[in-house]
């Protein structure tokens, strides 16, 4: 029953939302149907921003941090989010082109395509720059947790998981998991309990059917 | 009117009124849980920031546990079961960190902890992570600025994270683990 208050509260509030930033952003913010708010978000800059039918948007699962949208540089920059994806805490800041395509789950990650200042003299570093932005791509059903960081040129495959504080600088294969800076595939990589409930039931004397009493 | 000005300005409250706010703090928390049965909070309990415990788990915290204030995030106790359990040591000093259960999380007596997340699933939906595991830590164990436990994570006695580490496995006591995911550096303490 209280489910499905909130869920009607954040029905309310992304509807809300929608027309807000349409509205303020003279039509470069475009949220399709179905849009639920249990937290709210921020938008910065002149980009557009696309997002696709039923996406969910909250807090983080701590309450901390609020989904952040920026685009920055130019107004060609542009953010694309898919239908039914959740983003949670999510920040992302675009600088060219950063797609998230439906389904997917991205808890209060980072998600940059660009470095945002250029290398060299202090004076050229202090100024915004997106000329090194590489598109981002994160795939059908992607699972990306919290404190990961996506960076330029990154691509994240279809149901591929990135663990929490993992930091992702090239790709991310399709289905599989990957942990660690930079990120690499981790070595379970068929779905299943993970390596250390299964050596427990191994050494269980209860359970092993090898061992032979004595 | 003075009165609001220090209650605004930070810098005009001396360390005295704090540190006292903070036990009052504490005790106003343990008072509005002793009625329930998930949360157990023992004596001298020390608020000095933000802190909330949310989700239907069990949570422990021992005696004279102390939860600072950081400046980045607010420390939270998130179970997402009915089931998990969340204990935490005597004497232990938390700040902004950010706990996440599925299963099992037991910090050890002494633990120091800055800005770490804690967490035996991945994702803060159990649909998601369908086998949430176990973090232990022992006792005086110094958690690092930003550092991660992961599931799986096991921190012997006195070990000290580094800070920004992502810890998956089982590091020794007595050890200095750095790094993500996070190795363990041999030569510091022998």
């Amino acid at each position: 029953m209280s489910s499905t208050w909130r869920d009607l509260v954040a029905r309310a509030r992304g509807e809300w939302i929608r027309w807000k930033l349409y509205a303020r952003s003279l039509g470069r913010v475009q949220i399709g149907s179905g849009f639920r708010a249990f937290g709210p978000v921020e938008v910065i800059g002149q980009g557009r921003i696309t997002i696709g039918r039923n996406v969910t948007v909250d807090r983080d699962p701590f309450g901390a941090r609020a989904v952040s949208l920026q685009t920055q540089g130019s107004r060609d920059a542009q953010i694309e989010i898919g239908d039914e994806v959740s983003l949670l805490g999510t920040h992302i800041s675009c600088g060219q082109r950063v797609v998230v395509q439906r389904k997917a789950w991205i808890e209060d990650a980072r998600i940059m395509d660009s470095d945002f200042h250029e290398t060299g003299a202090s004076s050229e570093r202090k100024t915004l720059s997106v000329a090194s932005a590489v598109e981002v791509t994160i795939g059908e059903g992607a699972m990306i947790a919290g404190r990961a960081m996506v960076l330029k040129g990154a691509k994240i495959g279809a149901g591929a998981t990135v663990r929490p504080g993992s930091i992702v600088l090239r790709e991310a294969p399709d289905f599989l998991t990957v942990v660690g800076y930079p990120a690499r595939v981790e070595r379970v990589a068929v779905p299943g309990p993970p390596l250390a409930a299964t050596a427990g039931e191994k050494r269980d004397p209860a359970n092993n059917k090898d061992s032979k009493p004595k | 009117m003075p009165w609001r000005g220090f209650l605004k300005d930070p810098l005009s409250y001396s360390w005295v009124p704090q540190y006292l706010t903070g036990y009052l703090r504490g005790a106003v928390i343990r008072a509005r849980y002793a009625l329930d049965r998930r949360v157990e909070i023992g004596s001298g309990f020390v608020v000095e920031g933000p802190f909330k415990i949310c989700g239907e788990g069990r949570v422990r915290i021992g005696h004279g546990v102390k939860v600072r204030r950081s400046n980045t995030y607010p420390v939270c106790i998130r179970t997402l079961a009915p089931d998990a359990q969340v204990t935490i040591g005597d004497g232990s000093e938390l700040g902004g960190v950010q706990i996440l259960c599925g299963k099992e999380v037991i910090l050890g007596e002494r633990t120091l902890a800055a800005n770490c997340r804690i967490q035996d699933t991945d994702f803060a939906n159990l649909e998601l992570d369908k086998w949430p595991g176990s973090v232990r830590t022992g006792k005086g164990v110094w958690l690092g600025l930003t550092s991660i436990l992961l599931k799986g994570a096991e921190v012997g006695d006195w070990a000290i994270v580094a800070a920004g580490s992502v810890v998956e496995r089982a590091v020794e006591g007595l050890a200095l683990a750095m790094g993500n995911p996070a190795r363990p550096i041999r030569g510091v303490f022998s």
